[in-house]
């Protein structure tokens, strides 16, 4: 069924929408959730509440892509129980390394300390991913949105797992020097 | 900042980048051509007319796309004009021909600046002669050594080790041996030297594997690693520090494949690619961005081209820069402040280029022009001092002739399409090395003396050359020109 079917399904309160999003994006959002937890239940527990999310947001959002909107969705939740998880010093999955990678471009200190812009912050990620070739950011975007494993991503872009580590320490490199050139120091 | 809460923001990064990030990952160009290349094959052992009509349309095809791009097919046989065609559209760029056709024509629609500089005086030459003794030995430099041993079962000598030497003026600061391997160059990075060559063979029938090597600031050899590629020959001719601590080593493979190699800082190889070009050797190499450029030439055929690639192995694009009137030798590249700048001379073309003193193309019309006017004639015998070099011609006479013929040209160009923008130009010289720092250094040699010698096999003109320094800002501006203590030398 085309996105928008699915979308009018939920402007027009049809619970058939949940099923036909869970037909065309339960693998896309359970991958994501596993990615990002490391295990099954946890990882249906999300996608279920990502299914609870969208019927709750839709409308008044329309959502386009749909696709985009549900990662998004799954991603928080996911990332959400995941901080829990640690706090409890439970959970696993690829997050924690993403993470650990992630930590070489910040501070860590609490960023009430460094009051900024969230939507100036995310502007100018967008800005530093156009400086990017496509691969490059797909490859970014692989391990740092969806949290694929080193290996998942060498296997998607048919690259051995030395160069996807290398390619994205450079990345990061470049991300936290275009940051501090444009004031952010974080 | 802390990590949770960057990987948080970056959940709302552009949703169509996000989106294309998860699309199945189209095959790359290149194991297309392949395909294409080898039905090609199979197709060749039966020729019926039906392949003959297919043969035509290609052709057409190819020759609608060249009408398209405003390309000519000029010198082209049919087979080259679809193979440049399939070369191009399949984004392989390695077929020698491409480049020829993809030209940057460097005579037309952007202006340059020709910089003036004095011809050298009398005094000048006089004095260059003290500074050819006076820099020798100055400041940190290298040295290499070779040793060779009798091999009594083979009957000859053949290489012990190399030996690879750090001084400080004339104090020796340390000195490095390799036995594995004969040492051809090094170069400066960040922690040392890093050391290449290949393994030493009195045979062409023998093996030879490249090898890199590292050597840290006190002459201790960090590592030391032999290329694990399946060559019979493969040589390094070049190695560039990528800033993240890894390297990229550029190299040839059986004198027909350009080979991408990238290392890890402790000698590990992290990936490697071929790519088949042809018989030519890799002249210059330079990052560009995340890319490389590398110059690629045969000197028999006077062709050269760049090839750019990118940082897994693949030739993204290739050209040549050529004009009607000139040859243009590209002797350094190097990007600075977001451009790439090419130094380069240049020399008339010739009338006839098959008048070419034996491949000698850029100094044949000076050699031609010598033997028309009977300028060789011996003028005295050969002095006794060994200061005073001996020359058929007389200075006065054959340098004005070599700095009529050469100038030195420094090319601006787009480092996207590598199309020049802008040049400098300085006649009666050569352009000499590019450094990049908070400003970009260009080093031109210009003519200064001149020695004419028949005998001799090496060489027939050789002179010595007087390094001016222009200096440039990250605008592409001039900022200053200086005649530097630095003396080179040039033998044709």
């Amino acid at each position: 069924m085309e996105d928008r079917d699915i979308v009018n399904l939920y402007l027009d309160r049809n619970l058939a929408a949940i099923n036909e999003t869970a037909a065309k994006y339960g693998n896309y959002c359970s991958s994501i959730a596993k990615s990002i937890l490391g295990n099954e239940e946890d990882a249906e527990e999300c996608v279920n509440d990502t299914y609870l999310n969208a019927w709750n947001s839709i409308p008044p959002h329309r959502p386009d892509p749909l696709s985009t909107y549900l990662g998004k969705i799954t991603r928080n939740l996911s990332f959400d129980r995941f901080r829990k998880q640690t706090a409890d010093k439970r959970g696993g999955g690829e997050t924690s390394l993403v993470l650990e990678e992630l930590s070489e471009c910040v501070s860590g200190r609490d960023s009430v300390e460094q009051a900024f812009d969230r939507q100036e912050f995310v502007q100018a990620m967008n800005d530093f991913l156009n400086t990017l070739p496509q691969k490059k950011y797909r490859i970014f975007l692989c391990r740092y949105w969806y949290a694929y494993s080193i290996p998942e991503i060498a296997e998607k872009f048919k690259i051995t797992e030395g160069n996807v580590s290398v390619t994205l320490n450079r990345i990061r490199t470049k991300l936290k020097n275009f940051l501090e050139e444009r004031g952010y120091v974080i | 900042m802390k990590a949770e809460e960057l990987f948080d923001l970056i959940g709302e990064v552009d949703e169509k980048k996000v989106q294309e990030s998860i699309m199945p990952v189209k095959r790359s160009g290149k194991t297309l051509w392949i395909k294409i290349g080898a039905a090609a094959a199979c197709l060749c052992v039966v020729l019926t007319t039906g392949a003959v009509a297919a043969d035509a349309r290609a052709y057409n095809e190819a020759v609608d796309f060249f009408q398209e791009y405003g390309l000519s097919t000029e010198g082209l046989t049919r087979m080259e004009i679809k193979a440049v065609y399939r070369d191009i559209t399949t984004k392989t760029y390695s077929y020698s021909k491409t480049a020829d056709v993809i030209q940057r024509n460097i005579s037309a629609g952007f202006a340059g600046t020709e910089i003036a500089q004095d011809e050298p005086a009398p005094q000048d030459i006089a004095e260059l002669w003290e500074q050819i003794k006076a820099t020798e030995n100055k400041g940190v430099h290298y040295r290499p050594d070779y040793l060779y041993r009798q091999d009594e079962a083979l009957g000859f000598s053949v290489h012990a080790k190399s030996i690879l030497q750090k001084f400080d003026g004339n104090k020796l600061l340390w000195n490095v041996s390799f036995t594995e391997f004969y040492m051809e160059k090094w170069t400066e990075v960040s922690g040392g030297v890093l050391v290449w060559g290949y393994t030493p063979t009195w045979s062409s029938a023998q093996r030879a594997n490249a090898w890199l090597a590292k050597v840290d600031d006190r002459g201790d050899i960090l590592w030391k690693t032999e290329l694990p590629h399946d060559f019979h020959r493969e040589y390094i001719a070049g190695v560039l520090e990528n800033g993240d601590g890894t390297y990229a080593v550029l190299s040839r493979g059986d004198l027909k494949f350009l080979v991408l190699s990238q290392y890890s800082p402790d000698g590990t190889e992290i990936s490697t690619h071929k790519t088949e070009v042809g018989n030519e050797g890799i002249w210059n190499i330079a990052r560009l961005g995340e890319d490389y450029i590398v110059q690629l030439g045969n000197k028999s055929t006077n062709v050269e081209r760049i090839v750019r690639v990118d940082q897994d192995g693949n030739l993204t694009d290739a050209f040549a820069y050529t004009s009607e009137d000139c040859y243009y030798y590209i002797t350094d590249m190097a990007e600075f402040a977001g451009k790439l700048y090419l130094s380069a001379y240049s020399v008339p073309r010739l009338s006839d280029e098959g008048d070419n003193a034996g491949t000698r193309y850029d100094i044949a019309a000076v050699l031609k022009y010598i033997y028309d006017n009977n300028l060789n004639q011996y003028n005295e015998t050969p002095p006794s001092d060994n200061d005073n070099l001996y020359s058929e011609i007389p200075n006065e006479v054959l340098l004005p002739l070599l700095r009529n013929h050469y100038t030195a040209v420094l090319l601006v160009c787009d480092p996207s399409e590598g199309t020049p923008q802008t040049y400098y130009s300085v006649q009666g010289s050569l352009g000499g090395k590019l450094t990049a720092g908070d400003e970009l250094a260009w080093d031109v040699e210009s003519f200064s003396s001149a020695v004419y010698c028949s005998f001799t096999s090496a060489w027939t003109i050789s002179g010595t050359c007087q390094v001016f320094r222009y200096s440039f800002d990250t605008n592409g501006t001039l900022l200053s020109q200086e005649k530097t203590d630095e003396v080179t030398t040039f033998a044709r």
